[in-house]
């Protein structure tokens, strides 16, 4: 007899506990969320995401509210996701930056990007442009080539951040030259010092790069997508010159491992539909930001394959690890 | 040692001390070269100076004739500093207000002849308005009652 | 010149509508008191109101939060001078002056002073904005890290030499405010330095934090310790407003602040506090009883803030013309265009005339309407200075307790700040100067970064300091400062020599 109370009563809890959190899923969100964003806010993710959520919003009828927890590039509010409640409420905006390059430029980074996170979606995709002075003797890629073996090293470039000493690394590889890397610690410095004539050359992401061209400040020799862009008709991609060539920055969204299936499939479907929104659209192109629209699979297959990429660079450019 | 300057003679003991520490540390650091300067080049370079600047320092202190110390109190530093540490510490815990009413109410201490009797509702009174303004007016995300109080 | 009529009374015309006043109105005002605010600072609140910029046009948008900006440097200074606390970094060198003439009595006076000098360089700003925009643009870009190192270096000299206190004690704070610069992961090279493995000092030490608790907190435990200086803290208000001939005495030096900060402001990163101080450092230099500076001086303290606010709204111009952000602030404001779908760029001035005139000319309006704001306050707030320090004190420990901790949300910047209190009260015993402690702190690491990069250009070669014209002209300035301060030295010692014989 007490058996059967107990054997029913464990039933009854077991029903209530499965339907509370399918009701959950059917029902999320039920209260706001958190989108950590690992940028101090006016960086070029946190301004994405701050276009693309409200339309996520109205969609769902609850705030998605974002948090800058900035730091170390991006590293300590990736990491602080990592460690969050895997209930859909605490959601990243990670990049290449925090989620390929990371592993292969931190000695000590308290996350693993495959391991840790669960993937929601691909935002999109930037592509960069090499550029140089506008009094530059350089005209194109094979002319950058041609003066890198020249100067044997010395043909410098500004490296205001991972994804351009990325390219550059890339593109010593795959084309064997040797060039000189100038750290910075903000792009407006290595705008400022390129256009100046100081500084050989930068890849530059092509937001920023379009009216310095357009203005006739910079030259645009190559751009880093396998195919020609819309902004840059006339700019060969650097593949034509340097095959197997490509280099881009991505953003997605991720939420910590263990979050429930249907609600990472939710807002999947949720975000891509808010990059067809044709205002978020509209103001996403004008910042040169691809959108692509893809499963969770997809952005879990770009990751693993994008830090094998990043390992391969890292490795052959022989980098630090701090 | 007469020492005629100890203001003098005392910070440019100090600041050898500090040089040699963080030479010692910055000359573990990566040095680089002249062309390519590691993280611990700058630092090497500093301390080697602030070394070479100490010894005029106390060297010139054992000579002029400059007037001793004033007396530094040091009640209130430590009161101050622990009502700061209070606040650090009870401020999630306790909430906003708390930790305010106990960094007011610890550094008061350190006043004598204090009049308490307006002391305290003074303390109370800065502590809500804070917690008006930064809170409820600014939307910070500071706790008003900690998680003591389920907050 | 009928062009620049032009275009100003296009600016106008989008300024002056009403609603734009009204956002402009809103911005001071907010702006105003999130810099009275110690800790909370524009960037931050600018970032809370990115979210309703949304809903907003472009101009009111820019003009609301550009408000903000230049609002706070007002704001700043007002804690600056009331109770020490610098509000802003910026306002550290206010404080040196301003906080004396506070202790005076003469509190009132220094807030008028610092308002009429902010407002008269805002409108000298907003004018070389719109007549010689391109020619202050041209400037930003031909200082690279050479000029950038040598500019550096000059403001780091000039301030251990104008210190009171002996020169090599000042000289010798510098160095360990740049140590101190150098906790954190180096920027150049991605490598630790001085962290000990503790997460909290990797990212450096806060400034604000440390500002706070050099000037704030050191103050404060001096005074509740000493019970004749408590006493002496309760000031008699002595005059409210500044006379005739203290507002004759801060012409020029508003003027000459005005000019400074115009440059220097426009020049990315690290523009506000250099130029501040030296617009302080001239004034002092050129003064004719420069031992009246660190005392209580009007002129220390109208200059600095005529520099502040001409350098908060050149700071402008990179982004305005070459679409480049020169700081934390200006890629805020470009994240707000972008936002609203413009895209920040050289081609802005033809594309959106009326963003950019509209912008420029609200500068001025803004000015007007802190003006208008800040004077009637002057008075509220010098009284502030009358009340008992027993409590006033309380309210200012509160203050800088939730003030750094909103900074960051980290309980360890209140570490710092505590840390920095008490070393603030020991080094002003030990007459160790704090104005060049804390320039170090915040140049050192950038003349580092520029140094390094300049040798990296120049393939390892120092001379270009030297055949760069700027950045020589910059260092033949060093060299003068320190030569006019050890020569009288020197005839003093050989008088005395020859005396001797």
């Amino acid at each position: 007899m007490l058996l059967n109370r107990i054997l029913l009563l464990g039933l009854v809890v077991t029903s209530v506990v499965f339907a509370s959190s399918f009701a959950q899923a059917q029902n999320y969100p039920t209260k706001p969320v958190t989108v950590i964003v690992p940028f101090a806010p006016g960086n070029f993710t946190d301004t994405m995401a701050r276009i693309v959520l409200p339309a996520v919003e109205t969609a769902l009828g609850q705030s998605f509210v974002i948090e800058n927890r900035g730091g170390a590039n991006g590293i300590i509010g990736t990491s602080s996701v990592a460690r969050a409640e895997p209930d859909g409420y605490t959601i990243l905006i990670g990049t290449n930056g925090t989620q390929s390059a990371a592993p292969s430029l931190y000695s000590t980074l308290n996350y693993d990007p495959l391991e840790d996170f669960d993937s929601i979606a691909l935002l999109g995709t930037i592509s960069s442009v090499l550029l140089v002075s506008a009094s530059s003797p350089l005209n194109s890629m094979e002319d950058v080539i041609a003066e890198a073996k020249k100067r044997g090293g010395m043909l410098n470039y500004g490296a205001p951040n991972s994804t351009a000493r990325f390219s550059a690394a890339r593109l010593e590889m795959l084309a064997g030259i040797k060039l000189t890397e100038v750290p910075y610690s903000g792009t407006q410095q290595a705008l400022t010092d390129l256009i100046g004539g100081r500084v050989d050359m930068l890849f530059n992401g092509v937001g920023s790069s379009t009216d310095l061209v357009r203005d006739g400040k910079v030259k645009a020799l190559g751009v880093t997508y396998q195919n020609k862009l819309a902004a840059f008709p006339d700019i060969k991609p650097i593949a034509d010159v340097v095959p197997g060539y490509f280099s881009y920055g991505w953003l997605g969204v991720f939420a910590p491992k263990g979050t429930p299936q249907d609600i990472i499939e939710r807002l999947n479907n949720v975000f891509n539909e808010a990059l067809q929104n044709p205002e978020v659209r509209s103001r996403l192109e004008t910042a040169s930001f691809d959108i692509r629209i893809g499963t969770p699979l997809d952005l879990d297959q770009l990751v693993s394959d994008d830090i094998k990429i990043w390992a391969d660079v890292a490795a052959a450019a022989a980098w630090v690890k701090y | 040692m007469a020492v005629g300057d100890k203001k003098a003679f005392v910070s440019g003991i100090g600041f050898l001390a500090f040089g040699i520490f963080t030479l010692a540390i910055s000359s573990r650091y990566p040095l680089g070269t002249a062309r390519v300067m590691g993280p611990g080049y700058f630092p090497i370079m500093l301390s080697s100076v602030l070394i070479a600047i100490s010894i005029p320092i106390v060297l010139r202190s054992l000579r002029n004739v400059h007037g001793g110390f004033g007396t530094i109190a040091i009640v209130p530093v430590v009161l101050v500093s622990a009502g700061c540490v209070a606040f650090m510490l009870l401020l999630r815990p306790a909430g906003l207000i708390i930790a305010l009413v106990a960094a007011m109410m610890i550094s008061a201490l350190a006043t004598r002849g204090r009049n308490w009797i307006v002391t305290v509702p003074v303390v109370a009174a800065i502590a809500i308005a804070c917690g008006l303004v930064f809170v409820k007016g600014l939307g910070q995300p500071l706790p008003l009652l900690g998680y003591w109080f389920g907050g | 010149m009928s062009s620049l009529l032009d275009n100003l009374m296009l600016g106008f015309q989008t300024s002056l509508s009403l609603s734009n006043i009204g956002f402009c109105f809103v911005g001071c005002l907010l702006g105003t008191l999130i810099g009275v605010l110690p800790g909370l600072g524009p960037a931050a609140t600018i970032a809370m109101l990115l979210p309703i910029t949304f809903t907003l046009d472009p101009s009111a948008a820019l003009i609301m939060l550009a408000g903000i900006y230049y609002g706070a440097q007002y704001g700043g200074s007002t804690t600056a001078i009331l109770i020490n606390l610098p509000g802003e970094a910026t306002s550290v060198v206010t404080a040196i002056d301003g906080y004396q003439m506070a202790r005076n009595g003469f509190a009132g006076k220094a807030l008028a002073a610092a308002a009429i000098g902010s407002f008269v360089a805002g409108s000298i700003a907003t004018l070389a904005i719109a007549a010689f925009g391109p020619l202050l643009s041209a400037v930003s870009l031909s200082f690279g890290p050479a000029e950038y190192c040598a500019l550096m270096a000059l403001g780091l000299v000039v301030s251990s030499v104008l210190a009171q206190g002996p020169l090599l004690r000042a000289f010798a704070m510098v160095i360990v405010g740049m140590l101190i610069g150098t906790v954190g992961i180096d920027v150049t090279s991605g490598y630790p330095r001085f962290s000990f493995g503790i997460t909290e000092l990797s990212d450096g030490l806060n400034i604000v934090a440390v500002a706070m608790g050099l000037f704030g907190l050191a103050e404060i435990m001096r005074n509740l310790g000493d019970f004749q200086r408590r006493e002496l803290m309760a000031t008699k208000l002595k005059g409210l407003f500044p006379s005739r001939e203290d507002l004759r005495a801060i012409t020029a030096p508003v003027l000459r602040g005005s000019f400074i900060g115009t440059v220097i402001g426009v020049l990315p990163g690290g523009g506000a506090l250099l130029s501040s101080f030296m617009a302080y450092a001239a004034e002092k230099r050129f003064a004719k009883d420069p031992s009246r500076f660190g005392k209580g001086a009007i002129e220390g303290v109208a200059a600095p803030e005529a520099a502040n606010n001409a350098g908060a709204q050149t700071s402008f111009i990179p982004l305005l013309t070459l679409g480049i952000p020169s700081t934390a602030i200006m890629a805020l404001m470009a994240g707000a265009m972008i936002i609203q779908g413009i895209r920040p760029g050289p081609g802005i001035v033809h594309e959106q005339p009326q963003l950019f005139w509209g912008l420029v000319t609200s500068m001025w309006v803004g000015n007007l309407i802190l003006l208008v704001l800040n004077l009637p306050l002057v008075g509220l707030w010098a009284r502030l200075t009358t009340v008992k320090y027993d409590y006033l004190s309380l309210g200012i420990i509160a203050f800088c307790c939730i003030g750094v901790y909103t900074i960051n949300g980290l309980p360890s910047d209140l570490l710092v700040m505590v840390v920095f209190g008490a070393l603030g009260v020991i080094f002003i015993e030990l007459e160790c100067e704090l104005t060049p402690l804390i320039l170090g702190i915040i140049l050192g690491p950038m003349f580092e970064e520029y140094l390094r990069r300049a040798m990296l250009l120049s393939q390892g070669d120092p001379s270009v300091f030297v055949t760069r014209p700027i950045s020589a002209v910059l260092l033949m300035m060093c060299v003068i400062a320190i030569l006019l301060v050890t020569l009288p030295n020197f005839r003093k010692i050989r008088k005395e020599a020859l005396q001797e014989e």
